[in-house]
């Protein structure tokens, strides 16, 4: 370079320039700095040792610590702000003077801001997470209070109708009729089974949501668990009037092995779901099938359907409210999604297409061999 | 307080949009955050705060970059210091009814060019969707792992750098196929020199180019579903 451009250098560099510049005698004390220096430490650190503005120098400067020495060094200094400061000095030498030239660490500050950009768009993302899982915590905390309202009236209508029906059966003595007597026992058992019914559901549910769900698997034949429920459950369908048909090689045979109780509980949830809400006089259609590895069962109705709107949340628990059946049969709404998680535990799933007004299909998978989800 | 029509609200939020570029490019993080809160303790619409202050920002900060007004540093940080800011927001967002969709919106693969998709995942729950951000590129396993109640009914990518574009083709090509019925649509700067019908015909899959044409193109689908 031409030395023409020495002095306008120096000018830049002393005058302009974001660079730090110490002029320091061989006794360590600062002679002369530059105009950024200035600016960054404290006018007044003229005339101090250089030890009071470079830090972590255990021992101290001595001139053999920069004489030699051809890379810059990494020196801290305290700025006067109070944050000390990174800088990276070249250090000449002449005339019993040292000149230090200190230059940010430019490489370094890009790294860290790519990194504490990328680090915060991570942060960020997790705390769009919390703040939406918090969202939806607070929804369901709020549908689990109202879950429990219903619950509740259920449980104080069935007790009602049960003490009812005792004080008329205690009050009346021999008055009534063996078929009044009956009736009113009849609806005492009903309303005791629909209350057991309901804890059970929600222990099972209780379990279930704690993650205490164990299998114990064993061998079977999942096609006589189908034909099992069928038979249970046709003199619940008679009374609707409803045809339960199978539609399945009877003599086909395959050997599952899974929870067989839980497998039964399961097509029992959704055999009385499908009567529940068949109309008088429809029929329910059960196909069973094998397909690779796993045992298929789908039960199809002709009944009320699923509005789209619903059809997501069916296995969601805790919905606030289940819907009446076509006869006004009632029901927890826990069914189902105690069921889905039986069947996720097994490795299988429920799967449902429904059509408001039309009907709707459930459709079990059974692996042949449970492998656990949990 | 003083309660402010929706109108003058808009106008007043406009008022403070000078003072909070110049907070964001001084790197004022108290500064923004205080605008924002404000902005929220008058009600101001929160589409305006994301359309009027978040995004805008975002295009004039890299206006600014394009003009060799600022570094790319200082163009880092603004957008971090923005995607702080849009957390101030969430308490409220989601908080927000939902319509019973979900969206699943995926970006590309570079950190610090993913706050686009954040916005539009954003704007879909501005809009009632209930929106899953993957923080990452979609891939076929994203949708294969899915329940069926988990199942989303639209996908949306966001990408910016164009040279990402072919990977993205080969997953919708491959998503397409196994999900037909799913509709996608992609957008991003990524996509700025590529013609919107040519995209259409070669993948099927519809190119949105900004916020008010999402909130059309999602008016629509509503529309579509209601006649089904």
């Amino acid at each position: 370079m031409s030395p023409k451009f020495a002095p306008c250098m120096i000018e830049y560099v002393w005058k302009q320039s974001e660079i730090l510049g110490l002029l320091v005698s061989k006794d360590g004390l600062i002679l002369e700095i530059n105009g950024y220096t200035e600016q960054k430490l404290h006018p007044e650190v003229i005339g101090k040792n250089i030890n009071q503005v470079f830090l972590f120098l255990p021992e101290g400067w001595h001139p053999e610590l920069c004489l030699h020495r051809d890379n810059a060094e990494l020196y801290a200094v305290a700025t006067g702000n109070g944050h000390p400061e990174n800088f990276l000095f070249l250090t000449f030498y002449a005339d019993d003077t040292f000149l230090f030239l200190g230059q940010p660490p430019f490489e370094d500050t890009a790294t860290n801001t790519t990194l504490l950009s990328s680090l915060t768009t991570d942060l960020t993302h997790i705390s769009r997470q919390l703040e939406k899982k918090n969202a939806e915590l607070k929804n369901a905390n709020q549908v689990k209070n109202e879950f429990l309202g219903v619950i509740a009236l259920d449980i104080r209508s069935a007790v009602s109708t049960i003490s009812d029906a005792a004080t008329m059966m205690a009050d009346a003595g021999d008055a009534f009729t063996a078929e009044i007597q009956k009736a009113l026992l009849d609806s005492i058992r009903d309303q005791s089974n629909f209350m057991r019914n309901l804890v059970t559901q929600l222990l099972d549910f209780r379990s279930i949501e704690t993650g205490i769900i164990s299998l114990h698997l064993e061998s079977f034949n999942p096609l006589e668990i189908v034909n099992t429920t069928i038979l249970y459950y046709q003199l619940m369908a008679k009374k609707k009037a409803i045809n339960l048909h199978s539609n399945f090689p009877q003599d086909a045979c395959s050997i599952a092995v899974a929870d067989k109780q839980k497998f039964q509980q399961v097509l029992h949830h959704l055999c009385s779901n499908a009567i529940k809400f068949s109309f008088t006089g429809s029929s329910i259609t059960f196909r069973s099938w094998w397909e690779e590895a796993s045992f298929f069962v789908a039960i199809e109705d002709n009944g009320t359907g699923i509005a789209p709107g619903t059809l997501r949340s069916i296995f969601t628990p805790l919905r606030s409210s289940s819907t009446l059946g076509t006869t006004g049969e009632r029901g927890t709404g826990l069914g189902l999604p105690i069921s889905q998680k039986i069947m996720k535990a097994h490795g299988g799933k429920i799967r449902v297409k429904s059509e408001l007004g039309k009907g709707s299909t459930f459709l079990v998978e059974l692996p042949l061999k449970a492998h656990s989800q949990q | 307080m003083v309660k402010h029509s929706a109108s003058s609200a808009t106008k007043l939020a406009a008022s403070y949009y000078p003072q909070y570029l110049q907070d964001l490019l001084g790197c004022n993080y108290a500064a923004c955050e205080a605008t924002i809160k404000q902005l929220l303790t008058l009600e101001v619409d929160l589409k305006e705060i994301y359309t009027g202050f978040f995004q805008r920002s975002l295009y004039d900060v890299g206006r600014l970059w394009e003009q060799n007004k600022i570094t790319v540093s200082k163009e880092h940080v603004a957008t971090a210091l923005t995607e702080t800011l849009i957390t101030l927001l969430y308490p409220v967002l989601f908080q927000r009814p939902r319509a019973g969709r979900k969206a699943m919106i995926a970006c590309g693969a570079e950190g610090t060019h993913r706050i686009g998709a954040k916005i539009v995942a954003d704007y879909f729950e501005l809009l009632g969707w209930d929106c899953e951000f993957l923080n990452e590129p979609l891939t076929f396993k994203h949708l294969a792992e899915k329940d069926d109640a988990d199942f989303p009914d639209l996908l949306a990518h966001s990408l910016s750098l164009s040279f990402q574009i072919p990977i993205l083709e080969q997953e919708l090509h491959l998503i397409k196929t196994h999900f037909p019925q799913l509709p996608m649509i992609v957008g991003g700067q990524a996509f700025t020199k590529i013609d919107d019908s040519a995209w259409q015909n070669k993948t099927g899959v519809t190119l949105v180019r900004n916020l008010d044409a999402l909130e059309a193109y999602l008016l629509q689908y509503e529309c579509r579903k209601v006649g089904e």
